[in-house]
């Protein structure tokens, strides 16, 4: 069922400015606020697990178990959504511009635009846990608590882009190709292959 | 205790703190998986993920103290404590104060890994990636100990209630239940 729903969600959007996401959605019903929120976390475990496809298990296991907390978030959204509005149809939101369509590792280049689009995505999704936390009150326990965990990925991602940018020497990570190559060194010593990436 | 379990460890040969390194991670998976017991499935999974990742990082640095040293047969050295590991968490207090532990553990792995980046460059990526993983550990863990925090404070009473009853807020949305 989440799959027709999310083509049918196509339009939302899942990277915004900074600034202004929260001022957006102060004009959208809550209805449609949890919506963005399910669907932009269904994005999130898709485009983690996408991007943990064949890289090494090391690092994989580290972006599986960050869909696996984006996949507990939305079934967790979307509880809330069915008690509060008897249904699972989600709402679009309208007159939100799109800067990316979908969140694809097709997408991606290279490391720093993985990075970059899914921080900013975590960022957003943090902001927002925090917004419903004050404009749902009697969940907020529950939004406070998926921003916490939001707040641990983004922690983990930014650690994971300062050891990248120490390993490739400052500027060039913007021109690293997403290879398993890029995960070698750590893998090596963790389930030694026996054929080169 | 951070300062001098470091302290000692810096005046010990390669093979003794690897050694050390390998057995503070069974003890940490130890700790989380104990930590994870009967909270709920969200927040076990999250215990769980950091034992899992606490196994991968043991199983590395076993096998480069078997690159190095040809046998796997590693010894912790005497004299140099592993942090509180016996941990009471079934209250949300208890919790917490598990948490602080797990921070401290975190923070003196990071260092450790440090340490021996220092002491074999030839292996510097791996340390240094060992020593991210536990710095974005340590953040994780950090925002799930202000989290328990936030829900007690001003509720001196809170410290008291079993965690699971906490947690249990927002597992009754997690589990899908026919309309």
């Amino acid at each position: 069922m989440l799959n027709n729903i999310r083509c049918n969600y196509i339009q939302v959007i899942f990277v915004e400015k900074r600034s202004n996401i929260i001022e957006k959605l102060e004009a959208f019903s809550e209805k449609e606020i949890l919506s963005y929120a399910i669907a932009s976390e269904r994005e999130l475990e898709l485009f983690y697990r996408d991007l943990s496809k064949d890289k090494g298990q090391l690092i994989a296991e580290f972006l599986e178990t960050v869909a696996n907390d984006e996949k507990a978030h939305w079934e967790v959204l979307l509880g809330i959504y069915r008690e509060k509005f008897g249904e699972e149809t989600l709402q679009l939101v309208e007159g939100v511009s799109s800067v990316h369509a979908s969140l694809s590792t097709e997408t991606c280049e290279n490391l720093v635009d993985a990075l970059r689009i899914v921080l900013e995505n975590e960022e957003n999704t943090y902001r927002i846990y925090n917004y419903l936390s004050k404009k749902a009150p009697e969940h907020r326990d529950v939004f406070e608590y998926l921003a916490t965990q939001e707040a641990g990925h983004i922690e983990a991602l930014k650690m994971y882009k300062d050891y990248f940018e120490a390993q490739l020497g400052g500027n060039e990570i913007s021109k690293t190709p997403i290879t398993a190559q890029l995960f070698s060194n750590p893998e090596q010593y963790y389930k030694p292959r026996t054929k080169p990436y | 205790m951070e300062e001098d379990i470091v302290k000692r460890l810096e005046a010990l040969s390669e093979k003794e703190i690897l050694g050390y390194a390998i057995a503070s991670e069974e003890d940490a998976k130890a700790f989380y998986l104990k930590l994870a017991e009967g909270k709920g499935e969200l927040i076990e999974n999250f215990f769980k993920d950091l034992a899992k990742a606490e196994e991968a990082h043991r199983t590395l640095l076993l096998n480069l103290y078997k690159k190095i040293f040809g046998d796997e047969s590693y010894l912790a050295p005497q004299g140099i404590p592993f942090l509180e590991s016996t941990i009471n968490a079934v209250t949300l207090g208890g919790m917490v104060e598990a948490m602080r532990t797990a921070l401290m553990n975190e923070k003196v792995a990071e260092r450790v890994y440090k340490l021996l980046a220092k002491r074999l460059p030839e292996h510097k990526a791996l340390f240094d990636f060992l020593a991210t993983q536990e710095r974005a550990h340590y953040k994780a863990i950090e925002a799930h100990k202000e989290y328990l925090e936030g829900l007690m404070r001003g509720k001196p009473d809170y410290a008291d209630i079993p965690a699971h009853v906490i947690f249990n807020q927002v597992e009754i949305y997690y589990k899908p239940r026919v309309l």
